[in-house]
C-alpha cells in the first residue's frame, strides 16, 4: 500500500475531527487553518476523488440549500481501509520522532 | 447600495458545472458557492469574486489534468510542435501570418461593408410590404410619380391599405434668431405609420392633424430649441408660413434610403398637390399582407394612362419593393454589382493569401519529412497526419484572426471615411459576426492546410527516413508554380482594374461637357433674395470680379422637370416629353454654353418670355430641318424657337444627353439659384463681397453658395468612393503577393546556398547568380501576365459599359500594370536573393 500524502493525511484527519459536519467547506476550512497557507478546492477534490477511488472514504448526499445554487452538501466519513491506511501513516510519524527527544513537547 | 449580491458569477458557475463529468454532485460549484456567500459579506464582492475565480480557475486546471488521456496527450504534442515552428522559422511564419491577417482583414472590412449594404431600409417593420411607384417614360424610369395619383391609386386598388407621398423640400427656416436651411419632405398623414421612423415625442396618428404642423428630428430641434421642449413652439419656414412642432423623431438611421431633417403636411402643398398631375412626388404604398405582386403589378401597368387625361402619353406604371431601392437603381447600373465586385475582390484577397501559405508549407515539407517519417513509424495513420496538419492551418489562420481583429480596430475609422460610413465591428454582441469570423478561421484553415496536409501526409517513410529528406522536384512543384501564377494573374488583374477605372474617373471629369462650370458660385435664394434679385444682379455685376450673372430654378446637375411637348408639325399620335429647365437671362453666357443657331434669350424682345430655346438633341428629336422660328409648347405654354444650345452633360456621364428644353416661364414655381461666374484671382474676396451684398439686400437670408464643379464631382461620389477603395485592396492583393514571393525566393535561396556558393567559387558574378535564379520567377510573371490580360480586358469591358460615356482601355494600361507587377515582384525576390549571392562561398560551403 501506497504511502498517504501529507495533505491527504490532514484531510483524512480533519474528516474524523468534524465527525458529521466533514463537507467539502469544513473540510477545506480547517486543513486551511491547520497548514496556514491556501488550499483550493480544486486539490481538495482532487485529493478527495483520490481517496474515494482507493477507497479509504465514502461519501453521502446532504441537504440543499439556496446558497449552494440548488446543490447538495456532500459529506464524507472514513471507511475502515482508510483508518487503518491513516493509521499506518500516524505510526510512521510517530517512529520518525520517537527517537529524537529533543522534538518531544515543545 | 443596496443589497450585497449573494450569488456568484453564473459564468463561473457554468464553468464548474463542467466538471460534473468528473465528480458527478457538484461539490464544488456548491462548496465554491456557499463560501462565496461568506465571503461576500466579510471582505466585500470585489474580493470575494477575486477568490471565486482563482478557485474556478485553479479547479478547471487541475480537473483538466486529472483527465489526460492518450488523445489530448497527442493534441499537446501537436500544439507544442506548431508552436515550435512557428518559433524556428520566424521569417515564414510571419509571412504567413501576416499575409493571412492582411487577406482576413480585408475581407472582414469589406464584408462588413456589404453587411451595411445589405441592411438598408430594413429596420422598418412593414419591410416587406412596401413598395414605391416607378413611372416609365420613354424607356426611362422615375422615382418622381404625379401629385395625383396617390390618391387615385389607392381608391382603386382594394390592395394598397395605406399610400403616402413623399416630396422633398429644402426650407430655410427660422426661430427667433436661428436661421437653418433644413432638407425634409412634404408627406402624407400615413406617412409614419408606414414607416418605422419612431416618434420621440408625438404620436403618428396626430402629428399631422393641422396643416401647419411640422414634425422634426432631434438633431434639428436640438438646433433651434436646445434643450427646451419643442413641442408647441412654432417655426417661420420658407415660404413665411407659420408652423407649429408637433412631434419629435429619432434621427433617420444612416442606412436609410430616404433622408430627412423634418416633415410636414402635404396639404400645404394646397389645391395643386391634389389635383395636378406633374411629376413631383415619390409614392410609397404599404400593399395588402397576401397579394400577389406580379399580378398586381400587371394590373397597374397602364394606371397614369388611364387617368391622366391631359395626353396620350405611353407611361408604364411599375412597382418596385423597398428592399430594392438601395441596391438597383432605376436605369443604368445597379449598385449591386459592385457588392459583387467587392465580395469577389475580397475573396481573391484571402486566396491570395491561403496561396502564400500552401506554397511555403508544401515548398518548405522537407524541413517537416523527418518528423512525419517519425511519427509514421511509431504508428501514426495517414489521418492522423492530415488532422494534425489542418489543426495546424486552422491554429496559425486563428492567430492570423487576432492579429486581422487588431488590424480591423486599426484602419476601421480610416475605412469608414474612404467608404464614408459608420461601420462598427461588434464581436461581442453579434452572433452574425462571430459565425462570419469562425467561418473565416475554417475557410482559411482548411483552404491553406488540406493540400499540404494531404501531399505530406503521402509521404514514404522508408523513403523519407533512408535519405533524411525529399526527392527535389516532388512536393507539389508543379502546383507550386500554378498557385503563383494565379496569384498573380489575381494581382495583375486588379492592378489593370484600379488604373482602368482611375482613368475612366479622369476621363468624366475633365471631358468637355459644354458647359463651363469653373469658378461659378451657386447662391442659394429665399423668397427676400429672390424678391430683390434684379437690383441684386445689377449691382454685383458692377464688381470688376465678378463676370456675368444668372439664375435658375434647380442646379444643372438635376436641371428640370420632365414635361410633354409639341412643336409644328408633329404627329398628334406621337407623344414625347422633354427635360423643361426655367432659367433667367443670361444663363448660357454665365455658364459658357454655346448656341449654336439662332440666339439666347435676351430682354430686348419683349416676348422671350414665351419662347424656346433647345439644346441639340431636343432639336434632333424634333427633326425639324429649320427649327428656328417654328412654333413650340410645352403643355399649352405655346411660343417659338429661338436658339439652339450645344449639347451639354447635365446629369452624370452614367447616362446619356437627353433632349432638354429651357424657357424663362417660371412655370414650375420661381427661381431658387443664383449663379455668379467670377474670375479667378481673390475668390474668397469675391465671396465675401458676395455674402455682403446679399445680406444687404436681404438680411433675413442665409448665405450659402457652392462652386458648380463641386455640385458635378458630387455626381461621382460614390464612384470615387468605390475606386479609393478598390486601390486600397488592390494594394493590399500586391502587397500579400509579393510577401509570398518573398517567402518563396528565401527558400530557394536557402536551398541552393550550396549551388550559389559553388558558382561564386567558378567565377559567377552577381549579376549572373540573381539572373538565374530569378529567372525561374520571371517566367511565372509572364506567364500570369498573357493570362491576366485578355481576362482583365474581358471583365474591365463589361464595367466600362455602365457609362454611357466611357474611356478607352489602351494598351499602356496592362504594360504599365504588368511591369509594375514584375518590379515590385522582382525588388521582393532580390532583397533575399543579392543577400545569398553576396554571401562567401566559404561560409555557404561549409554549412550543413
Amino acid at each position: 500500500m501506497k504511502e498517504l500524502t501529507l495533505l491527504e493525511q490532514m484531510i483524512l484527519a480533519a474528516i474524523i475531527a468534524l465527525k458529521e459536519g466533514a463537507y467539502g467547506v469544513s473540510i477545506r476550512k480547517r486543513v486551511e487553518k491547520l497548514t496556514g497557507k491556501r488550499l483550493m478546492y480544486g486539490t481538495l477534490y482532487n485529493a478527495l476523488d483520490q481517496l474515494l477511488r482507493k477507497g479509504y472514504v465514502t461519501k453521502t448526499k446532504g441537504t440543499t440549500s439556496s446558497a449552494r445554487g440548488g446543490r447538495p452538501r456532500i459529506y464524507y466519513a472514513l471507511t475502515s481501509v482508510g483508518m487503518s491506511a491513516l493509521r499506518v501513516s500516524y505510526n510512521l510519524h510517530c517512529a520518525i520522532w520517537e527517537s529524537i527527544p529533543e522534538f518531544h513537547g515543545n | 447600495m443596496g443589497r450585497p449580491k449573494l450569488h456568484p458569477p453564473k459564468l463561473g458557475q457554468k464553468l464548474l458545472s463542467f466538471l460534473a463529468h468528473y465528480e458527478s454532485e457538484y461539490s464544488v460549484s456548491g462548496d465554491c458557492g456557499e463560501e462565496y456567500r461568506e465571503r461576500v459579506q466579510e471582505d466585500g464582492r470585489h474580493r470575494a469574486l477575486l477568490w471565486y475565480w482563482g478557485q474556478v480557475v485553479y479547479a478547471l486546471a487541475a480537473y483538466s489534468k486529472l483527465s489526460t488521456s492518450i488523445g489530448a496527450a497527442m493534441l499537446k504534442n501537436y500544439i507544442k510542435i506548431t508552436w515550435r515552428n512557428i518559433r524556428n522559422n520566424k521569417i515564414y511564419s510571419f509571412i504567413n501570418i501576416m499575409g493571412l491577417a492582411v487577406g482576413m482583414a480585408c475581407c472582414i472590412l469589406i464584408l462588413l461593408w456589404i453587411q451595411d449594404e445589405l441592411s438598408f431600409d430594413k429596420f422598418h417593420e412593414n419591410y416587406s410590404a412596401l413598395y414605391r411607384t416607378i413611372p416609365e417614360l420613354q424607356d426611362t424610369k422615375f422615382s418622381s410619380n404625379p401629385l395625383a395619383l396617390a390618391a387615385v391609386f389607392k381608391e382603386q386598388y382594394p390592395e394598397v391599405r395605406q399610400i403616402t407621398r413623399f416630396c422633398f423640400r429644402y426650407w430655410l427656416m427660422k426661430y427667433g434668431d436661428k436661421i437653418y436651411n433644413e432638407s425634409g419632405a412634404l408627406v402624407d398623414d400615413d406617412f409614419l405609420k408606414m414607416f418605422t421612423f419612431p416618434l420621440i415625442k408625438g404620436t403618428p396618428e396626430t402629428v399631422f392633424a393641422s396643416r401647419e404642423s411640422i414634425v422634426l428630428t432631434e438633431r434639428a430641434a436640438a438646433k433651434y430649441f436646445g434643450n427646451q421642449d419643442p413641442i408647441g413652439k412654432s417655426l417661420l419656414s420658407n415660404n413665411d408660413i407659420e408652423l407649429i412642432v408637433t412631434g419629435v423623431l429619432k434621427d433617420v438611421p444612416k442606412n436609410s434610403h430616404l433622408q430627412f431633417d423634418f416633415l410636414a403636411s402635404m396639404r400645404l402643398m394646397g389645391g395643386r398637390g391634389d389635383t395636378s398631375w406633374s411629376y413631383e412626388a415619390r409614392t410609397y404604398a404599404l400593399l395588402e399582407k397576401n397579394v400577389s405582386i406580379r399580378d398586381f403589378a400587371d394590373k397597374i401597368s397602364g394606371f397614369i394612362m388611364e387617368h391622366d387625361k391631359r395626353t396620350n402619353q405611353k407611361v408604364v406604371l411599375h412597382i418596385q419593393p423597398l428592399s430594392k431601392v438601395h441596391l438597383y437603381s432605376l436605369n443604368g447600373t445597379d449598385p449591386i454589382l459592385y457588392v459583387y465586385i467587392f465580395l469577389t475582390i475580397a475573396i481573391a484577397v484571402l486566396i491570395i493569401a491561403c496561396i502564400n501559405f500552401i506554397n511555403l508549407t508544401t515548398a518548405r515539407s522537407n524541413t517537416r519529412a523527418k518528423e512525419i517519417g517519425m511519427r509514421k513509424v511509431v504508428g501514426a495513420e495517414r489521418a492522423d497526419i492530415i488532422r494534425q496538419f489542418i489543426g495546424e492551418s486552422i491554429l496559425l489562420s486563428a492567430m492570423a484572426l487576432l492579429v486581422a481583429l487588431g488590424l480591423v480596430y486599426l484602419f476601421l475609422p480610416a475605412f469608414n471615411n474612404l467608404a464614408e460610413k459608420q461601420l462598427t465591428l461588434n464581436i461581442a454582441g453579434n452572433v452574425s459576426t462571430l459565425l462570419l469570423l469562425s467561418g473565416i478561421i475554417l475557410f482559411t484553415g482548411l483552404a491553406s492546410g488540406s493540400y499540404p496536409a494531404f501531399m505530406l501526409s503521402s509521404f514514404r517513410p522508408t523513403n523519407i527516413l533512408k535519405r533524411g529528406k525529399l526527392q527535389s522536384g516532388s512536393g507539389g512543384f508543379v502546383l507550386r508554380k500554378i498557385l503563383v501564377v494565379s496569384q498573380f494573374t489575381a494581382t495583375i488583374v486588379l492592378i489593370i482594374g484600379t488604373i482602368v477605372m482611375y482613368k475612366q474617373l479622369n476621363y468624366i471629369r475633365n471631358k468637355d461637357i459644354g458647359l463651363d462650370r469653373d469658378h461659378v458660385v451657386a447662391i442659394s435664394m429665399n423668397r427676400e433674395l429672390r424678391e430683390a434679385y434684379r437690383s441684386f444682379k445689377n449691382e454685383i455685376k458692377q464688381h470688376p470680379n465678378v463676370i456675368n450673372v444668372t439664375a435658375a430654378r434647380r442646379l444643372p446637375t438635376n436641371i428640370g422637370h420632365i414635361n410633354p411637348v409639341y412643336w409644328e408639325g408633329k404627329g398628334p399620335e406621337d407623344y414625347v416629353t422633354m427635360t423643361d429647365a426655367s432659367i433667367d437671362y443670361d444663363y448660357f453666357e454665365t455658364l459658357g454654353m454655346q448656341i449654336i443657331q439662332g440666339r439666347s434669350f435676351s430682354e430686348e424682345y419683349a416676348t422671350d418670355p414665351e419662347n424656346y430655346v433647345l439644346n441639340e438633341e431636343a432639336a434632333k428629336i424634333t427633326g425639324l430641318e429649320s427649327p428656328i422660328g417654328k412654333m413650340f409648347s410645352c403643355w399649352e405654354d405655346e411660343g417659338i424657337i429661338i436658339g439652339i444650345v450645344k449639347n451639354f452633360h447635365a446629369i452624370s456621364l452614367h447616362n446619356e444627353i437627353g433632349p432638354v428644353i429651357f424657357t424663362l416661364s417660371q412655370r414650375h414655381g420661381s427661381h431658387s439659384y443664383i449663379f455668379v461666374k467670377i474670375r479667378p484671382n481673390d475668390i474668397s474676396g469675391t465671396i465675401a463681397y458676395l455674402d455682403k451684398k446679399a445680406a444687404e439686400f436681404a438680411p433675413n437670408n442665409l448665405f450659402e453658395y457652392s462652386f458648380l464643379d463641386d455640385e458635378f464631382n458630387r455626381q461621382y461620389g460614390n464612384d470615387q468612393r468605390r475606386g479609393e477603395i478598390y486601390k486600397s485592396f488592390t494594394f493590399l492583393a500586391i502587397f500579400i503577393s509579393c510577401l509570398g514571393l518573398f517567402g518563396m525566393a528565401s527558400f530557394t535561396a536557402e536551398q541552393r546556398t550550396k549551388e550559389i556558393g559553388i558558382r561564386k567559387v567558378l567565377g559567377a558574378s552577381m549579376t549572373n547568380i540573381i539572373a538565374l535564379i530569378s529567372k525561374d520567377f520571371l517566367v511565372l510573371l509572364f506567364i500570369s501576365n498573357v493570362i491576366a490580360w485578355p481576362l482583365a480586358y474581358y471583365f474591365m469591358d463589361k464595367l466600362l459599359n455602365n457609362y454611357a460615356y466611357r474611356t478607352s482601355i489602351t494598351a499602356w494600361v496592362f504594360i504599365v500594370s504588368g511591369m509594375m507587377a514584375i518590379l515590385v515582384a522582382l525588388l521582393a525576390i532580390c532583397i533575399k536573393i543579392v543577400k545569398a549571392a553576396h554571401a562567401n562561398p566559404v561560409d555557404s560551403l561549409r554549412y550543413e
